[in-house]
């Protein structure tokens, strides 16, 4: 798979073709995903698609880069040009995604690749899933009510504040590594079993997609809005 | 995951000082404290040092990341004492990432511990963890200091590559650590 080097990071350009962007870094399906583009980009530039969606281009590249790029720091005149709003778009419309989508598609994953497992296993995986799952749902309803609402109205009239997103980022990725490493080390499956490949595959999507999740709101959100460079 | 990381610059120039606190102002790495020579002890998670005030080849005393701040040309040999070395001309951008990496680096030597299978004594522990009890209750149980405790839980950490309670409880009963019903 080509990858842009971290040369190239500040040449992704709204005049690319939105599919030639696509193709040379996959990961970037989810962002198109999360801001609401539908696929069937014919020859369009980056900026068309946007555009056509009311989104702003400079914004999508920004997300595409903090995506791209673990550890990329947007410059001051990045963050001047980023729009809030669209941002807070993107993180709900991740939440849907995560909770709509993915995390049902674990949880079936995980009922196949047990389905055969000794009762104990099934137990005590199902059971660790579970509560994985509620507190993911809890720590979403908790940003979609407190912290969602005042960015927007950050957006909307360029101040406000902000209480703090939850500190349970660390603790998310954390259990979804255990749940990772629970099932990649600690269950003899004998036969190979491609639920059990599937299925891991899936989690490392989602772990991939949530770290990038926390990386916005910590590196893109919370300076923006401690800054105050907050535009209209 | 991106934890606040405490800083403290040392350097005798108020513009460069002043300059680094600015540019640090809106990440992780929060400034506690600027001061113009080096301290006998400081409670930071990493320090930034101006390499004109230490002695050419003093050995570091503390026990976290320690950054050299150049502004010229400085003697290849005493810079790599240091973690890593950021320049004044650095862009912002490049100073973060760098101090990013070191922090990583940090958190990465700790795991390089991960022998392979637990000990015996980390397995009792585990179960102790497993079952729900405190540090407290373990080192007293097994007559250690909460520190030793803690260092075993680290290793189990290591070697399992799972660290919250709820894992490592699913991990001891998978083992065949601890029966299923004893946690109830």
């Amino acid at each position: 798979m080509a990858k842009l080097d971290s040369k190239s990071e500040r040449f992704l350009s709204p005049s690319m073709k939105m599919a030639d962007l696509i193709n040379s870094e996959p990961g970037l399906l989810n962002v198109v995903n999360h801001c609401g583009m539908t696929l069937g980009f014919g020859e369009d530039t980056v900026e068309e698609c946007c555009l056509r969606r009311g989104r702003d281009p400079y914004t999508f590249l920004t997300l595409c880069r903090l995506v791209l790029f673990n550890g990329y720091v947007l410059s001051e005149a990045e963050f001047g040009r980023v729009k809030i709003d669209e941002v807070t778009d993107y993180l709900r419309s991740c939440h849907d995604t995560y909770k709509d989508s993915w995390l049902p598609v674990l949880e079936e994953g995980i009922g196949k690749v047990l389905s055969c497992r000794p009762e104990a296993q099934r137990k005590v995986i199902s059971e660790f899933f579970g509560k994985f799952r509620d507190e993911l749902k809890h720590h979403f309803e908790v940003e979609e009510q407190k912290i969602f609402p005042s960015l927007y109205e950050i957006g909307r009239r360029g101040r406000g504040t902000l209480k703090l997103f939850s500190e349970e980022h660390g603790n998310i990725g954390e259990n979804i590594q255990d749940l990772i490493n629970l099932l990649l080390k600690y269950i003899p499956y004998g036969t190979s079993d491609p639920d059990v490949i599937v299925l891991l595959s899936h989690l490392y999507s989602l772990k991939r997609d949530l770290a990038v999740h926390s990386r916005i709101e910590d590196f893109l959100i919370l300076p923006l809005v401690k800054g105050g460079k907050n535009h209209e | 995951m991106n934890e606040r990381t405490r800083v403290l610059i040392i350097s005798p120039s108020e513009i460069i000082s002043s300059g680094l606190k600015a540019i640090l102002a809106h990440t992780e790495f929060v400034v506690e404290d600027c001061l113009v020579d080096v301290p006998d002890s400081a409670d930071s998670d990493m320090i930034l040092i101006d390499p004109v005030i230490t002695s050419y080849n003093s050995v570091f005393s503390f026990d976290v990341p320690v950054v050299a701040i150049i502004h010229a040309a400085y003697d290849e040999r005493s810079l790599s004492q240091f973690s890593e070395v950021i320049s004044i001309y650095d862009r912002p951008q490049a100073m973060i990432r760098k101090l990013r990496k070191v922090v990583s680096g940090a958190s990465e030597d700790d795991s390089l511990q991960d022998g392979r299978e637990l000990s015996p004594r980390e397995k009792e522990i585990l179960v102790c963890v497993a079952k729900g009890m405190l540090n407290k209750e373990i080192a007293y149980k097994y007559n250690l200091s909460i520190f030793t405790v803690m260092t075993h839980r680290k290793n189990i950490a290591a070697k399992t590559g799972i660290k919250s309670i709820a894992g490592l409880t699913a991990y001891a009963i998978l083992q065949g650590l601890i029966d299923i019903e004893s946690i109830k």
